[in-house]
This record gives structure tokens, sequence and C-alpha cells, in this order.
């Protein structure tokens, strides 16, 4: 009896523990929700806290900005389109590289990850200046092309994991049964690894549309995407923060929304083949 | 026979895109940054530029903010990933505690990391703010004074770090969490029967089965930690000063303030040989032990 309450007690503490550390982990995202519903005079009394009566005005100022909607528009764009032809190119390259004896798979393998991992500021400098000559500057093409090569990395190598879980039999078996290698990959492979084409589709996704850089030095005016349009929002005198806050929140709310989604698979997802090692 | 051969053909169709688009995306413009880097390129003078070789390299050396830079750099790798690991372990190791109620608040553990950073910069710019933030009237409820930690140069250093210990300990939370899962029961429960206690359990059984994942959050996040550039964009600007800047910073600065596109691009030269080193090594040791 007495064992049984202390584990009880333990589980109460462990939980208040949890609970305590989450919220004081939270707490500077939630702050930033409490500042997109405060009317600008009450964001300036932080010791309010949530004593306050919430106004939904930030909101329906930024959804009514042209140049923020504009903005929304130009990021999801550029996100699926990278995001399309990243998956076109990468899924078959991933299963040739899981699957078909290749010469210089790990070479390719490494180069790979090397793509993905070097910081991009490098890249930054060439492409700036490749993409003035090229015309390519302000557009949205420009910068979805940029994105696909730090994209296809990322899907190659997390595409790869997910095929290698499939057993290599199972592509023996149907070659005996007289499949072409076409129809195993798109009739096989493709539906049995559709969790982690998911998870890589939205791992993608959410890279384009929260990446920066790139969005800051290759796009001006109308061309922008969301992370730079927070910051045009900032630099200007006299910040409405409620209207930032709230931009940012709209920014963030469908990654939340995946993240929650793919929670099972992101970890294998990001890392890709070096899980396992 | 045939076989082998539609295999082949498959191959090819299949890596050979990929192949070009990986290859021209990445080469192309890596060598035009290697030409950039021998020429006097300004961008201001677009009329002016010369081929003057190993000139932006030597000036690398002379250069009397560059030791500041890396000096800064080192420091925010060194804090950031220490904090990430610790936070990360620390947490991981309290939602595996095996409470139900505990792991259903696993996914919100780990929305700093799906955040944009430039988002995680704005939250803490905020947060931190005097006038707007939380951490100021967390401090006036408590009686303590208002400070403005973005103010002063080791204030800013200190914001940034929380910042990206912040955005990044769910990386290292979930790598930990999915090895202590995936840990037999057995050496546990021996241990159990033995009397130890939960400390020595943790020190002689936990860690040393943990020691691979740890070295490969740890692997991941100091690579990583060379992309702090949106955090300090957004909560610092570099400052005050250059308190802040970090090596990507500084080459930022370089390049597209000071428009001396030839020098960032030198710069950026031996920052790409010394992380392909870096990731080399790390991903290499990763791939022969399979």
């Amino acid at each position: 009896m007495e064992y049984k309450s202390v584990a009880y007690i333990k589980k109460a503490v462990l939980i208040m523990i949890t609970i305590g550390g989450l919220f004081a982990i939270l707490i500077p995202l939630i702050w930033l929700f409490l500042i997109s519903i405060k009317s600008p005079l009450e964001a300036f009394r932080p010791e309010s806290f949530w004593v306050f009566t919430p106004t939904f005005r930030n909101y329906f100022d930024a959804i009514s900005n042209p140049s923020i909607r504009r903005y929304f528009v130009n990021s999801f764009v550029v996100a699926s389109l990278s995001l399309a032809i990243s998956m076109i190119i990468g899924v078959p390259a991933a299963f040739a590289f899981s699957k078909l004896k290749s010469r210089f798979k790990n070479f390719l393998l490494v180069y790979i990850v090397l793509a993905r991992m070097i910081p991009p500021m490098i890249f930054i400098i060439p492409y700036f200046i490749l993409y003035q000559r090229l015309n390519l500057i302000n557009t949205r093409i420009g910068l979805a092309v940029v994105y696909t090569n730090f994209n296809v990395a990322l899907v190659v190598w997390s595409m790869w994991t997910f095929f290698n879980e499939v057993p290599q039999d199972l592509l023996e078996v149907a070659r005996i049964d007289g499949a072409s290698i076409y129809q195993i990959f798109y009739k096989i492979f493709l539906p049995l690894s559709a969790p982690g084409l998911t998870t890589t589709a939205i791992i993608c996704f959410l890279m384009s549309w929260n990446e920066f850089l790139f969005a800051l030095i290759l796009t001006r005016g109308a061309t922008k995407t969301i992370p730079v349009g927070i910051i045009d929002l900032i630099s200007y005198e006299g910040v409405n923060w409620g209207l930032v806050s709230s931009g940012a929140i709209l920014m963030l709310l469908p990654m939340l929304l995946f993240a929650h989604l793919s929670r099972k698979y992101i970890v294998k997802g990001l890392l890709g083949g070096a899980l396992k090692g | 026979m045939a076989l082998r051969k539609e295999e082949k053909r498959a191959n090819a169709l299949f890596s050979v895109p990929m192949i070009i688009v990986i290859g021209a995306l990445t080469i192309i413009p890596l060598t035009y940054m290697v030409y950039i880097s021998t020429t006097s390129w300004n961008l201001a003078r677009p009329w002016g530029t010369t081929f003057v070789g190993w000139d932006n390299y030597s000036y690398l050396l002379k250069d009397p903010d560059l030791i500041q830079v890396i000096l800064v750099t080192l420091y925010f790798v060194i804090f950031c990933v220490a904090g990430q690991m610790a936070l990360g372990l620390g947490i991981a190791i309290l939602l595996h505690a095996n409470v139900k109620t505990i792991s259903k608040t696993r996914s919100l553990f780990i929305f700093p990391m799906v955040l944009a950073p430039i988002i995680v910069g704005l939250v803490w710019k905020i947060f931190l703010n005097p006038q707007l933030g939380g951490l100021a009237a967390w401090l006036n409820l408590l009686g303590l004074p208002t400070v403005s930690l973005l103010g002063s140069a080791r204030g800013a250093v200190t914001a940034i770090i929380i910042a990206s210990i912040w955005e990044w300990f769910p990386f290292v939370m979930l790598i930990l969490l999915g090895a202590l899962e995936s840990f037999p029961e057995e050496p546990f429960e021996a241990a159990h029967v033995d009397g130890a206690s939960s400390t020595q359990i943790f020190w002689h059984i936990t860690l040393p089965l943990l020691k691979p994942a740890l070295l490969l959050a740890l692997s991941f996040r100091v690579i990583e930690s060379m992309k702090i550039f949106p955090l300090i964009f957004m909560m610092t600007g570099g400052g005050p000063g250059k308190s802040t800047s970090s090596i990507d910073y500084y080459a930022y600065l370089n390049g597209f303030v000071y428009l001396d596109i030839g020098y960032s691009s030198a710069l950026m030269v031996i920052m790409l040989i010394l992380t392909s080193v870096l990731c080399f090594s790390l991903f290499r040791s990763l791939f022969v032990s399979r």
C-alpha cells in the first residue's frame, strides 16, 4: 500500500516538472501570440500578462494588407515548385541508390550529404552574381531553383533511408515474376514508402517556407517571401508589433500543424542515412 | 542478360537527372566563387574588377576583425551546442519516464525546432524587449530590475545563445528519445535486482548505451551551428560593435554591406574547405561503422 502511494507521488511530481518545463519553454512563443492579440497600447504594458481585452484587429490588418498577402502567395508558390521538382528528381534516384547496383553510390551519397550540410552562406555570392547575369534575380522560379539544390539532397538522403527499410527480396521476387524495374518502383516501392514520402515532402516544404538568407538576397519588391516580408515590417520606425506578430503567427501555424502530423517520422527524415550508424 | 541491361538503363534513368541537377547547382556556383575570390570585385564599382591572385587570401591573415569573428563563432558553437545537448538530454530522460500524460506532451516540446529561424529570432527579440517583453514582466513580478539584454555586448551574446539552445534542443531530444526507446530491458532489470540506485543506473548503464546517439547529435549540431545567421540578423545585427558577428555574418557584411564580394568569397572558400573536411570525416565514420 505504502509503496503504491510513493509511486503515485513520484508520478505526480514528474508530471508537474514536465508541465512546468513545457510552460517555461513555450512562454516566449505564447508571448508572441499574446502580443498579436493585444492592442498597440496594451502591447507596451507587459505587466498586464493575460489580463486584457483580446482583439483580432492585427490579424484582419495582416490579411487585408495586399503586400503581406502577396508574400504568402510567393512563399507558397516557391515552396511548392521546389518541392515538386525535388521529389520528381530525387525519389527515383534514392530508389536507385537503395536497391540497384551503382559504382559511384558511396561517393554520391557523401557528396549529397555535403551539399546538404554546407552553410548556405557559401553559395550566396556566386548565386547573386550569376542570377544578375541570367536575369533570374527577383524571380520566384530563380528562388525555387536555389531551394531545389538543397531539397534534392534532402529528398535523396531521406528517401534512401526509407527505401532501405523495404527488403531487397521484394525486388528480386517481383523480377522473377516478370515485373519491370519501373513497375516495381511505381507499384510496389512507392506505395510501401508512403509515410516516408509524406514526411520528406513536409520537411522539404518546411525548409523552403522557412528559408531566409537566399530570399533576403535574391528577391526584392513583389517577389519577396514572408520571412523577408516580416523583416521589412520591423525595419520601419515605430514598428507595429501587433501586425508583425500576427504575420509571424500566420506564417508558423501551418508549420506547427505539419510538424504535428509528421512527428513520428520527422527525425528519420531529417537525419536520413546517418540514423542507423 | 536482358534483365541486367534493363536494370542498367533504369539505373541511369533514375539517377542521372539528379546527378546533373545537383552537380550543376553546386559545381558551377562554387567554381565561380573561387574565381571571384581571386579578383578585387566590389559591387560598388563594377567597372574596376581586376585579377589580384592571392591578395584576398593574404588579407585574411592580416584582417584585424577576423580573429575576433572566429572567436565569437567558436564561443557560439561551444555554448550553443553544449546547452542544446544538456537540455535535450534532460528532457529526453524526463519524457522517457513512462508516464502516459508526459509522453503526450512530446510533440509540444518540438515546436521551437520547426519554427523558421527568423521567427525564433523574432520570438526572442520580443520576449527580451524591456518595453514589450515577457522577461521584463516576470522580473517585475519578482521585484527584480528590468534588464535590456540586447543592449550590451555580453548580454547580446547570451541572448543569441539562449535563442539557439531553445531552437535546437528538440532535435537532440528526439534523437536521444529514439535511442532510449530502442534499448533492451535486461541490463536495467538486472541492475534493479542487484539494488542499484537510479543515479548509478544512469551513469553506468544509460549513458554508455546512449553514447552513439549522443555523438550523432553532437556532430549534427556542431556542423549546423555554423548556420546561425538568421538569429543574428534578426536579434542583434551583429552588434553592439562586432560582438555578435559570427563568420557567416561577417561574410554577409563584407559581401552585401561593404560590397567587397572578392574578399567575402575568399573567406567563404576557406569556410567551404573547413566545413567539407569536418563533414567528410564525421560522415565517413558514420557510414563506415554501418
